[in-house]
């Protein structure tokens, strides 16, 4: 007990000195950015794919900028709570945060987040997206789906992440551009979404290619046809929606984002370290090994992504909304 | 190294008893039981920290460090949770009820050691399940869509009645308040908020872990602060009765709560996203109805104790199982861990069983040297913490404050659940001072989402029809009306007997 009440207090001690060494230091102009550690807000609990990416890429950045690059969770109201925080945060490259769709989606759904007070820094990865239905559903192809549902309004039913979620959303497009009506089942995140199209509880799936694949490896489920521009390399023989005749592509995404006002040279120092860092061997591993597609895009091509996504999404939410 | 034979099981086997690997067990275990032991911290939260350290590990050996840290944190949980009525994850809402109460009857070192026994017990249980049976019990664990879910929700709903502890109405009035509290937040179908005040933390719903860390272990410290000057209410010394080993009679008793903690935590561990905090508190509900002296159950019962720990981690082997037969998180833990297995190239599905044989052997090798380790510790460090309990009140009121603070900071990093936590100690106070049991208010608070959300899903695809057709609600909602109504009849016909012709305690079987 007394080693261990005296290691805590060391364990204070050290952590006392810490904060103290973090709000020393506080001036320090653009050129010589980066002078002092740099803060990397994770809006997501620890573990998702999202803090993984964090916490894979912020060694990657250390060692391009030379600086400590320090992540923290702060989750909460679908990742508002932080990006609240960072929008009050001064404008110098110093606090940082991940960024996923939500950034240009969340206003649509009554919450205070403008994508106009950020300053994406660039795109991390990406995670195409796909229609997978049970394996031993009736439907051979997209075409199938959609003539079932032509054929029976509303009783075909998918399972989604939530609604209003970047795969919700699409599905939403889907419908539109079919002319169709589904019935939505929203779960409480991927997995869960994903297992119950495994197990038959709904009619598909629409998720990420890399969420699916377990259970498409394990004979539960089978991919319809990809959401994306070409075949997917890893899948050749699955069409994409668009060859079905529906132009529809989605995928997630992960990024990171300043407050709006950082300097345009602290942006793309911090963008041109991000940019490498996603090329590092080690980063392509972990994020490869996840399923995912590690991409960049620096910030400016992020900034205006940022805006396509919202007016890409708005519609579909509000069609969501409206049922 | 002598290949005895060259099956995958005895490779599996092998590669866990490498010395590297061990020292990863040691290291796993030392951070799992601290973070048990810290109110707040969870385990999901140790493992995902841990998970970015171990990524370059060996898959063997990171998986050791993981399984280990969530082994232990079963283990460690249960110390607050009987010394000053915290439980350290929600996994140990149960304990509190009875693991408390013996605290204060100055045994708070048998209650200890006991819940030690039980919870090895329960988490050997559950290996075993893993070990033999994986591969069909998943299959089991598919069964469970949304009306499933929702009738399984309803029967843990039924518990409120049972930890009342008698107040039946004020009972329900608390779990009311809890399914109440429970409807803050997002609309889990439509998304619209709901009661959220304009508080953008509220969107996410009321957190869970911030108030359970008010309403026990905040209130309880409220509470002393304020009786004090009237009665010394002071937790005594265990040394006062000396015993700190159950003997060979009392361990005759809790073989029966053992094995229904067993068996009742082996099987709500197998469904998918249900984990031990409510299966704790089935089980402890369970052993009531078959227990002898049911009267003390929540007033200091061993084996309310006794089943609530074994049953809570003998979800761990079926939470295993789930997660790796079937590559659906079995709880939160488990949905962090299989990141981290995809990185190594380890893909959680139906595949992987006949796959990678020796992997399951060498999980099953980690989590039983972690389960027999982490009991030898803690029966030797018990003393040392039952020790705190000696330090005058003054001091240890201020030391449980500011665990309970730093531990609910640290969920989130945010100030927010701090006074969430304030706040919901205060509620917790008035709750328990006018007696109104904080069991069913929690239970409301888990149980509340789960069962809207799933009977909304269920409704959705194919209306009420989808619950009445499946076997498994309809014999899980039968349960549910079988434990509200068959106590009370049975208490009637027990009165009309002893009115007709003496007493005859009748024999109880659920």
């Amino acid at each position: 007990m007394k080693t261990l009440l005296k290691s805590l207090a060391v364990g204070t001690a050290g952590l006392l000195a810490l904060t103290g060494c973090a709000s020393g230091s506080n001036s320090s102009s653009e050129a010589d950015f980066p002078a002092q550690d740099i803060r990397l807000t994770v809006p997501w609990a620890a573990g998702g794919s999202g803090d993984l990416t964090a916490r894979t890429i912020a060694p990657l950045l250390e060692k391009e900028l030379g600086v400590e690059v320090i992540v923290e969770n702060k989750p909460g109201a679908n990742g508002s709570v932080a990006y609240n925080w960072l929008k009050d945060q001064k404008p110098d490259g110093y606090n940082l945060s991940m960024m996923g769709v939500e950034v240009a989606t969340l206003q649509f759904q009554d919450y205070d987040i403008d994508p106009s007070n950020y300053a994406p820094i660039g795109q991390g990865l990406a995670g195409p997206g796909a229609i997978a239905v049970p394996v031993d559903s009736p439907y051979q192809s997209l075409k199938d789906l959609v003539a079932d549902a032509k054929a029976n309004p509303g009783k075909v039913t998918y399972s989604s992440p939530g609604v209003g979620s970047v795969w919700d959303s699409p599905a939403q497009g889907l419908q539109e551009l079919a002319g169709i009506e589904l019935t939505s089942v929203p779960f409480d995140g991927s997995a869960p979404a994903v297992a119950a199209a495994a197990a038959g509880d709904v009619d598909f799936s629409i998720d990420a290619i890399g969420t699916q694949k377990n259970q498409v490896d394990a004979g539960k489920l089978r991919y319809l046809a990809m959401l994306t521009e070409e075949r997917d390399p890893k899948n050749p023989d699955v069409p994409t929606a668009k060859e079905e005749g529906i132009d529809l592509q989605n995928a997630s995404w992960v990024g990171i984002m300043a407050p709006a006002g950082t300097p345009e040279e602290v942006v793309s120092k911090l963008s041109d370290a991000m940019g490498k860092a996603v090329e590092d061997p080690e980063y392509k591993k972990v994020i490869e090994g996840s399923n995912l597609v590690p991409t960049f895009k620096d910030a400016e091509e992020m900034t205006a992504f940022l805006d396509e996504e919202a007016d890409r999404y708005g519609p579909w939410i509000k069609l969501a909304q409206g049922k | 190294m002598i290949q005895i034979a060259a099956s995958p099981v005895t490779d599996g086997i092998m590669t866990v008893l490498q010395v590297d690997t061990l020292l990863y067990i040691g290291l796993g275990i030392l951070v799992g039981m601290l973070v048990g032991a810290f109110p707040g911290v969870t385990a999901t939260m140790a493992v995902a920290l841990a998970s970015g350290f171990t990524l370059t590990l060996e898959p063997i050996q990171g998986l050791a460090v993981l399984l280990t840290i969530y082994v232990a944190a079963q283990f460690g949980d249960r110390v607050p949770a009987i010394l000053i009525n915290t439980p350290g994850t929600p996994a140990s809402i149960s304990t509190t009820f009875d693991g408390y109460p013996l605290a204060l009857k100055g045994q708070a070192g048998l209650a200890l050691t006991t819940s030690a026994f039980g919870s090895a017990f329960g988490m050997l249980f559950g290996i075993l399940i893993l070990a033999v049976a994986a591969v069909p019990l998943s299959e089991f664990a598919r069964q469970f869509g949304p009306p499933e879910m929702f009738a399984l929700v309803v029967f843990g709903l039924t518990m409120m009645v049972g930890v009342s502890s008698g107040r039946i109405l004020k009972g329900l009035a608390a779990g009311a308040f809890g399914l109440l509290l429970a409807t803050v937040g997002r609309d889990p179908i439509t998304g619209d908020a709901r009661f959220t005040l304009n508080v953008l933390e509220l969107n996410g719903g009321v957190p869970f872990i911030p108030v359970i860390i008010g309403f026990f272990g905040v209130a309880e410290v409220l509470n002393q602060i304020l009786t004090r000057r009237r009665h010394l209410h002071h937790v005594k010394p265990v040394t006062q009765l000396g015993q700190w080993m159950p003997g060979r009679k009392l361990m005759q008793r809790l073989f029966k709560p053992m094995g229904i903690g067993a068996v009742t935590g082996s099987v709500v561990g197998l469904v998918p996203a249900v984990g031990g905090d409510i299966a704790g508190i089935i089980a402890w509900d369970n052993a009531r109805k078959v227990s002898k002296h049911p009267e003390e159950f929540g007033k200091g019962s061993l084996e309310g104790l006794t089943a609530g720990d074994t049953s809570s981690t003998a979800t761990l082997g079926g939470s295993v199982t789930t997660t790796m037969a079937l590559g659906v998180p079995g709880d939160s833990v488990m949905a962090v861990m299989i990141g981290s297995m995809m990185i190594w190239g380890i893909q959680p599905g139906p595949s992987l069983f006949s796959s990678r044989p020796d992997l399951v052997s060498s999980l099953v090798t980690i989590m039983l040297i972690a389960t027999i380790l982490t009991l030898g510790l803690s029966l030797l460090r018990m003393r040392g913490m039952v020790k705190l309990l000696e330090l005058p009140s003054h001091y240890l009121w201020v030391i449980i404050l500011i665990f309970c603070m730093v531990g609910t900071y640290s969920i989130n990093n945010s100030v927010f659940d701090v006074f969430m936590m304030m706040i919901f100690g205060a509620v917790g106070l008035f709750m328990l001072r006018f007696g109104f049991p904080a069991g069913p208010a929690v239970l409301g608070l888990i149980l509340g989402p789960l069962a809207e959300a799933n009977l909304r899903r269920a409704l959705i695809t194919d209306g009420w029809a989808s619950v009445f057709t499946s076997p498994i609600a309809l014999v899980l909602l039968a349960i549910s009306v079988a434990a509200l109504v068959v106590p009370p009849l049975r208490a009637q016909l027990k009165r009309r007997k002893a009115v007709g012709a003496g007493a005859d305690p009748a024999k109880v079987s659920s």
